[in-house]
């Protein structure tokens, strides 16, 4: 099924508001050989507020780079794994579209079978603007590999996210356990890398934990390149005394040591 | 896209509540009796959007003469159908209610003597210029032998058709042939596939230019689109 034939047949549909392709498996992948070229008119879905997408990376990038949808608000993307994730349309797409430039909090949860992103306006779970972002995979290093990838590829289109929360689903919770010591420190950097205007993060205690032995390993010159906005951590769960709070107390002192760096709290 | 129609049909109830009172100044409580009819379809418009249930309306016309000539008034405002069944045979429906769009709905499951529930379900697509909307579920032990049934019956336009879901469970992936519902369908608004191969759907959404929802779910790695494509630039050729 090519994204370009399934672009010409909903090019007629002009009050489509929305639309959902979900496919069965990652082989149902375009032809990369008669790859997209750039042109210069895509074709406009004026009433599409609902894109609901299910597949490989390269279909929606064929996709999305064929379309316009101006009044797009609802985005449930999920990709299948991939170990690399090529993306240049779809950054495109969410900078072009007016109504994602109100996101500022960004969620993430952890899951046994996948990763994902939600990108809404404050107190968003009652609104219809949202992005959220799947990536179907079990360990948790694919996961935070895979997560970082679309981040640092997608996310430098919004300037406006002020808050993060990074947590873990108990249904099912991922195999914290089991993947102990596959999970590199710097993984946990590269997925916070992209959140460059974060002024509050929240963490649950399972990946507090994890965040802070990453933090560990900065040296205090490095400290500011991580969330360079931030002002807040909260932990769910933060004891007084602890490794997790000894460990961001040594993380908001380096900071603080930093000229051009913010005070930093930590609450429970 | 339904919250948006929702604040639009609510704020035409508050504008025509508006004008209530600004027409009578002293505006105020009364029993339902005492009620102008289109505000007791304001009321009852709100009741059957709030309400999922295909056969809501049927308590309405149970109330009184009046209700049920306020609520007949209006069958395309209220969305009034009769809900069909393999269990709710559609010549009993039309014996008893007026004539209204059908709306057909069979859910199989595998426990059900499949074959012969699609007796009613085939009588009532039958009616194809009634049918307004249509849900099939099939997956059960027979569910090839009723899928073909049931397709067979698909094979002509449907021009009333609004909804229509298909939702075949099979071991094997069911193609639809280029002929099903005689290839168009132009009052089609909701269309959802699942685990359908479906090559000739190019055609069928071309003709559906009132189309709001398209939901193509399970796609299987089979395709179905490629070959039409390759047609369609013939035709920009001649």
């Amino acid at each position: 099924m090519s994204p370009e034939a399934m672009v010409t047949c909903i090019s007629v549909l002009t009050r489509l508001e929305s639309l959902s392709l979900q496919f069965q498996s990652p082989r149902s992948r375009p032809d990369r050989t008669d790859r997209f070229l750039p042109q210069l008119t895509r074709t406009l879905l004026p009433a599409l507020t609902c894109l609901d997408f299910k597949g490989v990376a390269e279909y929606l990038e064929d996709l999305v780079a064929r379309i316009d949808v101006p009044l797009l608000e609802t985005t449930f993307i999920t990709f299948f794994n991939q170990l690399v994730f090529d993306i240049v349309q779809f950054p495109n797409l969410i900078y072009r579209t007016e109504r994602f430039t109100v996101f500022d909090q960004a969620d993430v949860v952890l899951d046994s079978y996948s990763i994902n992103i939600t990108l809404s306006p404050n107190g968003g779970s009652m609104n219809s603007i949202k992005l959220e972002l799947a990536i179907k995979c079990r360990k948790i290093d694919w996961q935070l590999s895979a997560l970082a990838q679309v981040c640092n590829l997608c996310l430098p289109t919004l300037s406006s996210l002020e808050r993060l929360s990074i947590c873990d689903s108990q249904y099912p919770p991922p195999d914290w356990q089991d993947d102990s010591h596959d999970i590199e420190h710097t993984q946990w950097l590269e997925l916070l890398h992209p959140f460059a205007t974060v002024k509050g993060l929240y963490l649950s205690k399972e990946v507090a934990l994890r965040v802070a032995s990453a933090l560990q390993e900065l040296s205090e010159e490095r400290v500011t390149e991580v969330l360079p906005a931030l002002q807040d951590i909260f932990v769910d769960g933060l004891e007084p005394s602890g490794l997790v709070q000894e460990v961001f107390h040594k993380f908001v002192t380096a900071r603080g040591r930093q000229v051009s760096s913010l005070p930093v709290a930590i609450h429970s | 896209m339904v919250s948006g129609r929702r604040q639009s049909a609510t704020a035409n109830r508050s504008l025509t509540l508006l004008s209530l009172r600004c027409i009578d100044p002293f505006y105020r409580q009364g029993t339902a009796g005492t009620l102008p009819d289109v505000v007791l379809l304001e009321i009852f418009d709100f009741y059957v959007e709030e309400n999922c249930h295909a056969d809501d309306w049927h308590a309405l016309v149970h109330v009184c003469r009046r209700w049920r000539n306020v609520v007949f008034s209006s069958p395309r405002r209220l969305n009034l159908e009769l809900f069909c069944t393999p269990e709710r045979p559609v010549t009993e429906m039309l014996n008893i209610w007026p004539e209204l769009p059908i709306y057909v709905l069979y859910d199989d499951c595998p426990e059900v003597e499949a074959l012969e529930d699609t007796d009613n379900v085939i009588a009532a697509l039958k009616l194809k210029g009634s049918i307004s909307g249509i849900s099939l579920m099939v997956d059960s032990c027979h569910g090839s032998a009723v899928w073909e049934k049931i397709a067979a019956v698909m094979q002509d336009p449907f021009p009333m058709l609004k909804y229509l879901s298909l939702r075949p469970s099979l071991d094997m992936i069911p193609v639809i042939p280029d002929s099903f519902l005689g290839g168009s369908a132009p009052r089609l608004q909701r269309l959802f596939l699942h685990d359908i191969a479906f090559p000739a759907l190019p055609n069928l959404l071309l003709s559906a230019t009132n189309l709001v929802d398209l939901g193509l779910q399970d796609i299987p790695h089979s395709g179905y689109i490629k070959c039409l494509l390759k047609r369609w630039s013939l035709a920009s050729l001649c």
